[in-house]
């Protein structure tokens, strides 16, 4: 499986990709960091690789 | 060399705690299983550390240990989201590790012993991982590795029918970024999962090698209530024997006894080691807590007798009654029935056990 990530540029915080996927839009996990991670911030062709193989990414 | 920890996963088979709290926060011996292994980490000169946090309880895990700056550690959270394996978790710290050599700690467990000499021993120039490994009486339950004569690994395999040794994986592991790649190649298993496993299994199939090292000490995956109740027990056997105090003040107490600040025992409470008590605990007169128990922050005893159990944080036990082997979740409230002829009241919801 190919494992996506959003690392935060305030804090480097991590959000999954396939998260972002998801909800699109996901408070920064960092403790004291205001910041919201989007899906939009990840590369083009990621994006285009979790929305094509998005049904990977869910339990079913 | 960085860590990263796992506090993910459902906790199924630790409800109805895992409702309200991630199991790595559940209390052993007065910590939670992850601060367990973070001061593991720690204490081995590891101190960047990322925690892979999953969908449920990661505000506990969150809120508890900040930045970690409290407990000496640098924590970068990775938040995972859906549990889609160990192997998909482990890929999400690839930035975080960044090129580097990591320790690998599955958070719901617990080890006696610390992790230097395993660290001490891993090579990343000989080697593409160590794999911490024990002898098991009954190996079919466990993650089981066969080794060379070298102290190799050469396979893995999970609960096998028919192990090839008793070695089985105890949740600690070193890897190269290598690890990485195989990652990437791993498809989902048929729970859907990514199997961690898997991704170890391409290494060897590919000729990397993979050191083995047997751990000492007792060591415990939290998974179940009676390994909460039995790695308590494990942690308060250890307790220091600075912790034998004069106990001046308290009259009653006896043994090696850990106690928190603000916390009361009345005259005519009786409190016998290796016990943890937290911090505002209240012990009233006529109570009695025993061996091997662990009463969390602000919970209050009112004249029970408590042995070998977890109390969670602020729960009230006020019943004349002799409570053993049990775990009492944050917040509950065990107490004397107010109603009049035989039976108990009882409200019981999803998942929670009574026995009578």
């Amino acid at each position: 499986m190919r494992v996506i990530t959003l690392s935060c540029e305030n804090c480097g915080s991590i959000v999954a990709g396939n998260v972002l996927e998801r909800y699109h839009r996901v408070s920064c996990p960092g403790v004291e960091c205001d910041n919201t991670l989007r899906f939009t911030k990840l590369d083009e062709s990621d994006r285009e690789y979790l929305v094509a193989h998005a049904k990977e990414y869910r339990m079913e | 060399m960085k860590g990263v920890v796992l506090a993910g996963g459902t906790g199924t088979r630790l409800r109805p705690f895992t409702h309200t709290m991630p199991k790595q926060m559940i209390s052993i011996g007065g910590k939670p299983v992850l601060e367990h292994a973070i001061d593991k980490l720690r204490d081995a000169g590891i101190t960047e550390i990322g925690v892979v946090l999953g969908e449920t309880g990661h505000e506990a895990i969150q809120s508890y240990f900040g930045t970690g700056e409290e407990f000496s550690a640098d924590l970068t959270y990775i938040y995972q989201g859906e549990a889609l394996g160990l192997g998909h978790a482990v890929g999400c710290t690839e930035s975080f590790v960044d090129g580097d050599s990591f320790v690998l700690y599955l958070g719901d467990d617990i080890l006696q012993h610390d992790i230097s000499e395993f660290i001490s021993q891993f090579n990343p120039e000989e080697y593409a991982g160590s794999i911490a490994v024990q002898p098991v009486d009954d190996p079919s339950r466990y993650g089981i590795v066969k080794t060379n004569s070298d102290g190799h690994i050469i396979g893995m395999i999970e609960k096998p029918s028919d192990p090839p040794t008793n070695l089985a994986g105890i949740g600690v592991f070193a890897f190269t970024p290598a690890i990485f790649d195989e990652i990437e190649h791993v498809e989902p298993s048929w729970r859907g999962e990514v199997e961690l496993s898997d991704a170890i299994q391409r290494l060897l199939s590919a000729g990397e090698i993979f050191q083995s090292h047997v751990a000492e000490g007792w060591w415990y995956d939290v998974g179940t209530p009676e390994d909460v109740l039995a790695a308590n027990r494990a942690v308060l056997d250890g307790l220091p024997e600075e912790t034998r105090l004069s106990h001046d003040e308290y009259d009653g107490v006896s043994g090696r006894v850990s106690i928190g600040e603000d916390t009361e025992i009345e005259s005519g409470a009786i409190v016998r080691g290796p016990v943890h008590l937290g911090a505002r605990v209240t012990v009233e007169s006529g109570s009695y807590i025993g061996p091997f128990s662990t009463i969390e922050d602000d919970c209050s005893i009112k004249g029970a007798v408590v042995e070998s159990s977890v109390i969670l944080q602020d729960a009230t036990i006020s019943c004349d009654a002799r409570i053993t082997d049990s775990i009492i979740g944050q917040s509950a409230r065990v107490s004397e029935s107010t109603q009049s002829g035989a039976g108990h009241r009882l409200l019981i919801g999803t998942d929670d056990e009574v026995s009578l």
